[in-house]
């Protein structure tokens, strides 16, 4: 073990060309294989977030809506897509405001200096990321909360929408409080703190993009005035699903609402959830199979460069392993030297590119869930462990092969 | 002591077949002082690499104490080379990557003595040889009479009672190759068994016993007469 460590130090440069292209090759793999496994942990993850069959949950995407006229529009659409027996229409939005009670309170702006430290939001202290729902998406949607949760509260007859604040906050806006929104003097009661593990649907795209954490946010049923707002109605196009529940004809239903829509001169697309999940899956696997091509490729050539590299050094050792092996070695000890040698190459590219990658995604700042980072500490860390191994398979074949092949009396000079 | 029962070694196959040694019969006792002599191919360096262990023979027995050798695994031949047999070659055979005292060292290895006690034998073998303040030095850095002494300070710290030399002196100059022989004689004086191989008669002379190697035959096993 002690010659394995003093040879490589001996060799240095070698010892270093190694690892780098080990690295390359470890690195390659490592990210090509985090970023595919991400994706599955990401979709099982949207997925999960479903109580129902998701092949029973459309979504609707609006391509042309009577301009000056889009809230009334989208709810006529969702009215009379209720009517139907079992069917639920519900959105969400994801929104920046400012509460009236927080803007320019001190702990508030405190705390939001360090949690939107790095974002786009970070000169905005004051503000506050809420997670608008319509409270019947919780029918079909896991979650810690019930659409009972978001009643209306009668205090002193005055209605107050409960509202549920990210637990990063809990130390400092306590329950009961009081928050209204600054634009539209909606007045909202905290009712309690969203979880840690609490995720949402991304504001972007719930499908293809990453859950939200909520740990950050506030969440809060739409006001009967975001109803008929027409720039919130807007900014829930492409977050409005539709839920058909058990109805057997559900593509009746959906061309009955779509005729609704082209009669109010609204053009829209309604898609599939389970169907769109599919194809997005199948474009995704096709991107992951062409990462994993070029990963291999190339990984293929940094190997060969070490293998080539590793039996011309076993043929500039055969006096060094003659020598050994005329004091006390056998082969089988110089063989072993040598696969230790290899183990310390590529354990050390090994552990420094995963270290690098894991710190590199850890210090990301993100406000979905890291699922690189779920990735790395679970699936990658285990098949990078398995790629190590055989890249030391590999790479220590050739090299053994060699010196087992050598007679001791051939590697030191002095023959007849 | 060490008994030779009509050795062979033979290199190739059918009709491209080298005999390199050919029927070898010899008895070494303990605490000798041997030469073996010949030209260039005559298989001297094969005979002595079997004795040491480093090859093994076609056919034919070999004992080393009473023990057969040619029975013995890989593993148990390494042993017997750390601690019974030890070898001085005709360049060196130093690791010029390695300094004087990784070189010196190399013999303890295999047996995990912990460092202190290592460094402790090193010291002492390389001050009976007057090279303890060379310790740091890379080979290449010393003349190559201090090369010879590194060499067999590294033979001599496995405390081996057989040592074997390969044309020791080959590399050396009169007066060093002379001091080295002296040193053999001192050591086979404590009791060391000493076969050399040379195709100097000059340093054959300091031996006891001189043989004559032809064609992998020995032909003439004498006494040297002082």
């Amino acid at each position: 073990m002690n010659f394995a460590f003093k040879s490589i130090w001996k060799e240095k440069c070698r010892s270093l060309l190694m690892i780098l292209l080990i690295s390359i090759s470890v690195f390659l793999i490592l990210r090509v294989v985090t970023t595919s496994f991400a994706f599955k942990i990401q979709q099982k993850m949207i997925k999960s977030m479903f109580k129902t069959n998701m092949g029973r949950i459309y979504r609707l995407d609006f391509s042309s809506i009577p301009p000056g006229k889009e809230g009334e529009k989208i709810n006529s659409i969702k009215e009379f897509a209720m009517r139907y027996e079992n069917v639920s229409v519900s959105a969400y939005d994801e929104t920046t405001l400012y509460f009236k009670e927080l803007k320019n309170n001190k702990e508030y702006r405190e705390r939001n200096a360090t949690i939107l430290k790095g974002t786009i939001l970070e000169d905005y202290p004051g503000i506050s990321d809420v997670v608008m729902i319509e409270p019947n998406m919780l029918n079909y949607i896991n979650f810690s909360l019930e659409e009972n949760d978001f009643k209306p509260i009668l205090i002193d007859g005055e209605e107050y929408l409960p509202l549920f604040v990210g637990s990063k906050y809990s130390d400092i806006i306590k329950v009961n409080t009081i928050l209204t929104i600054e634009y539209n003097n909606t007045k909202y009661i905290v009712k309690g703190y969203l979880g840690d593990n609490d995720i949402w649907f991304n504001d972007s795209d719930p499908i293809t993009d990453t859950p939200i954490k909520l740990s950050t946010k506030f969440f809060a049923p739409f006001s009967a005035s975001d109803k008929t707002d027409n720039m919130t109605q807007l900014s829930t196009v492409g977050k409005i699903f539709i839920n058909l529940g058990e109805n057997k004809n559900h593509l009746k239903i959906l061309e009955e609402i779509d005729k609704f829509a082209l009669n109010e001169n609204v053009k829209m697309r309604i898609s599939n959830l389970a169907e769109f999940m599919e194809l997005w899956e199948k474009s995704q696997k096709n991107i992951a199979k062409f990462g994993y091509i070029l990963a291999f490729t190339i990984t293929f050539c940094s190997l060969v460069s070490v293998i080539a590299s590793l039996c011309v050094s076993v043929f500039l050792r055969k006096k060094e392993f003659g020598i050994r092996i005329a004091y006390g070695y056998s082969k089988k000890d110089i063989i072993c030297s040598v696969i230790f040698e290899n183990l310390i190459l590529v354990g050390i590219s090994t552990i420094v590119v995963y270290m690098y990658y894991f710190l590199k995604v850890q210090a990301m700042k993100f406000t979905t869930v890291n699922v690189l980072l779920v990735t790395l500490k679970s699936y990658s860390l285990w098949i990078i462990t398995i790629f190590a191994l055989l890249v030391l398979i590999i790479i220590s074949i050739l090299p053994i092969k060699l010196i087992s092949e050598y007679q001791p009396v051939d590697l030191i000079d002095g023959g007849e | 002591m060490i008994v030779l029962k009509d050795i062979c070694k033979y290199y190739g196959e059918g009709s491209e077949i080298t005999k390199a040694l050919d029927g070898v019969n010899l008895t070494i006792k303990k605490s000798e002082f041997l030469s073996i002599m010949g030209p260039s191919g005559s298989g001297k360096s094969t005979l002595l690499n079997i004795i040491g262990c480093m090859d093994r023979p076609t056919s034919g027995e070999y004992y080393l104490d009473g023990k057969d050798m040619t029975k013995l695994n890989d593993k148990d031949l390494s042993r017997i080379r750390n601690k019974q047999i030890t070898f001085v070659f005709q360049n060196f055979a130093l690791m010029e990557k390695y300094t004087v005292l990784e070189n010196i060292e190399l013999p303890l290895l295999p047996r995990n003595l912990n460092r202190r006690k290592r460094k402790e034998l090193i010291f002492k073998a390389a001050s009976q040889l007057g090279i303890e303040s060379q310790l740091k030095k890379m080979p290449y850095q010393l003349s190559r009479g201090q090369q010879q002494r590194v060499a067999l300070a590294r033979a001599l710290i496995s405390g081996a009672d057989i040592i074997l030399a390969d044309e020791p002196t080959g590399a050396l100059d009169q007066k060093n190759g002379e001091e080295l022989m002296n040193i053999f004689l001192k050591l086979n004086k404590l009791g060391k068994t000493i076969i050399l191989v040379t195709h100097d008669l000059n340093v054959a002379k300091f031996s006891k016993r001189i043989i004559q190697i032809i064609d992998g035959r020995i032909m003439k096993d004498d006494k040297v007469l002082l």
